[in-house]
């Protein structure tokens, strides 16, 4: 073998023919010219040290490697990182596919207003921990990140882990519930900081069909999904009141035997020709059938909502008469 | 001798080697599909440059990603840098890497471990 054969390895080559050469002739006489001998072992004591060095060079850019993914895996959500190790996501623009998600969107309200009260350092704090929280409640019910818009957080869930329509709304409302949950405790913790303004989240949720794939440049691409039903989980995020969780009628659908959830009502959301159905979700069904009780009447402005664990209606009755 | 120069492709270094101001630069990447047709062309233009009894020559290397073939390559040029020191000829090694990136410096050292020709090994800011 000779360099324009090109292989890296045609010394290596070279000197096991040598060797192979040197093995004949010890069978012809029995005896091997020490000389020639010497530079054989000399050349594979050389060799076994480069082997040795690029064994070692190799287990470094290992560790390397998994430092740099370590990494990069702050910047993609768990789910996708795992297919992209797994070579199952081809990373290509115009390539979309259709898939029906669940989608979240939440945010503080008035953070810009708190922000601007905030030193910079509390602010940084402050939301720091707010998204931490959060982000490990979304891995928890396995819901693919999709970005932060400041303090809004965007999920979705059914890609790239598909499971059941069904299965991705019941998780993504949990998932909401779980949040308003964690706002109390973060709440105390803000408050023990010295930041007793009180912060409060909305969410909006929807299902339905979605273009999911890459899009931006080759350059710059983000992993996301586009659709009607994206503006419509962010619009009634918008329309939400403090701690209140608004789903579409299509998640309702598929969720309403989970969760307890209001009586429909008629919203008029930018974007969207017709007024859209949208629920409010007070919590899991086995929950609320235990603890809580929801008095409701829309024509008479009727909404009385409490905890039977906490008050009884005697003291419920007394409060209002 | 005319300079031998590779311009750097995606995949591929940039090679100088000045035979009239006496250096050798190799900067870039280098993950080529095939390695030898990368640095071989350059161990030949190396053996020519050394032709010259007691030559000297500066070698700055200041690489972002290697793959493993390539780190086969330069296993083998500091090998034959070596030889050529051996056989009376000055060399002097800078190699670059990125400033707090203990795993380059660490595998730089590695590369240059049996080196006893005139080396160091840098850090540079981006």
């Amino acid at each position: 073998m000779s360099p324009d054969q090109k292989d890296i390895f045609w010394k290596e080559a070279e000197l096991l023919a040598e060797a192979k050469i040197l093995l004949g002739q010890l069978s012809e006489d029995g005896c091997v010219e020490k000389a020639r001998y010497a530079q054989l072992a000399a050349a594979y004591e050389k060799l076994l040290k480069q082997s040795s060095k690029l064994t070692r060079l190799s287990d470094l850019d290992e560790k390397r490697l998994n430092g740099i993914m370590d990494r990069l895996s702050r910047y993609v959500s768990p789910p996708l990182r795992k297919k992209i190790v797994a070579g199952q996501e081809r990373v290509e623009l115009n390539k979309t596919r259709r898939v029906k998600l669940s989608i979240f969107y939440s945010d503080i309200i008035d953070f810009s207003a708190h922000s601007a009260n905030m030193e910079g350092e509390a602010l940084s704090i402050i939301l720091n921990s707010y998204l931490c929280a959060m982000t490990d409640i979304v891995n928890h019910f396995k819901g693919t990140l999709d970005k932060y818009i400041g303090d809004a957080i965007m999920v979705f869930f059914g890609d790239p882990d598909f499971t059941d329509d069904t299965d991705h709304a019941i998780r993504c409302v949990q998932m909401a519930l779980k949040m308003r949950e964690k706002m109390a405790e973060l709440q105390e913790d803000w408050f023990r900081l010295g930041y007793s303004d009180p912060l409060h989240i909305r969410m909006g949720i929807s299902t339905g069909y979605v273009s999911v794939g890459n899009f931006g440049s080759d350059e710059r691409m983000d992993y996301t999904i586009i659709g009607s039903p994206v503006n419509l989980a962010s619009r009634l995020e918008t329309a939400a009141g403090a701690d209140q969780i608004l789903i579409s009628h299509d998640t309702w659908g598929l969720v309403k035997n989970h969760f307890r959830c209001s009586e429909a009502r008629k919203l008029k959301l930018k974007g969207f020709a017709k007024a859209q159905l949208a629920y409010e979700v007070y919590g899991l069904a086995d929950e609320t059938q235990n603890r809580e009780v929801v008095i409701e009447d829309k024509e008479k402005g009727l909404l009385i909502r409490y905890d039977k664990s906490k008050i009884s209606p005697e003291e419920v009755a007394k409060l209002i008469f | 001798m005319e300079n031998f120069i590779i311009t750097n492709t995606k995949y591929t270094p940039q090679i100088e080697l000045s035979f009239k101001d006496r250096y050798l630069r190799i900067i870039g990447d280098s993950y080529p599909e095939n390695a030898m047709d990368v640095y071989q062309p350059l161990i030949v233009k190396l053996e020519k440059y050394f032709e010259a009894p007691a030559q000297d020559l500066l070698i700055e290397f200041n690489f972002d990603f290697v793959s493993t073939s390539s780190k086969k390559m330069l296993t083998d040029i500091i090998g034959i840098l070596q030889g050529y020191h051996d056989a009376g000829h000055q060399i002097k090694l800078t190699w670059f890497f990125p400033e707090g990136d203990l795993d380059w410096q660490e595998q730089c050292e590695m590369f240059l471990e049996d080196a006893s020709f005139n080396y160091s090994i840098t850090p540079f800011k981006d």
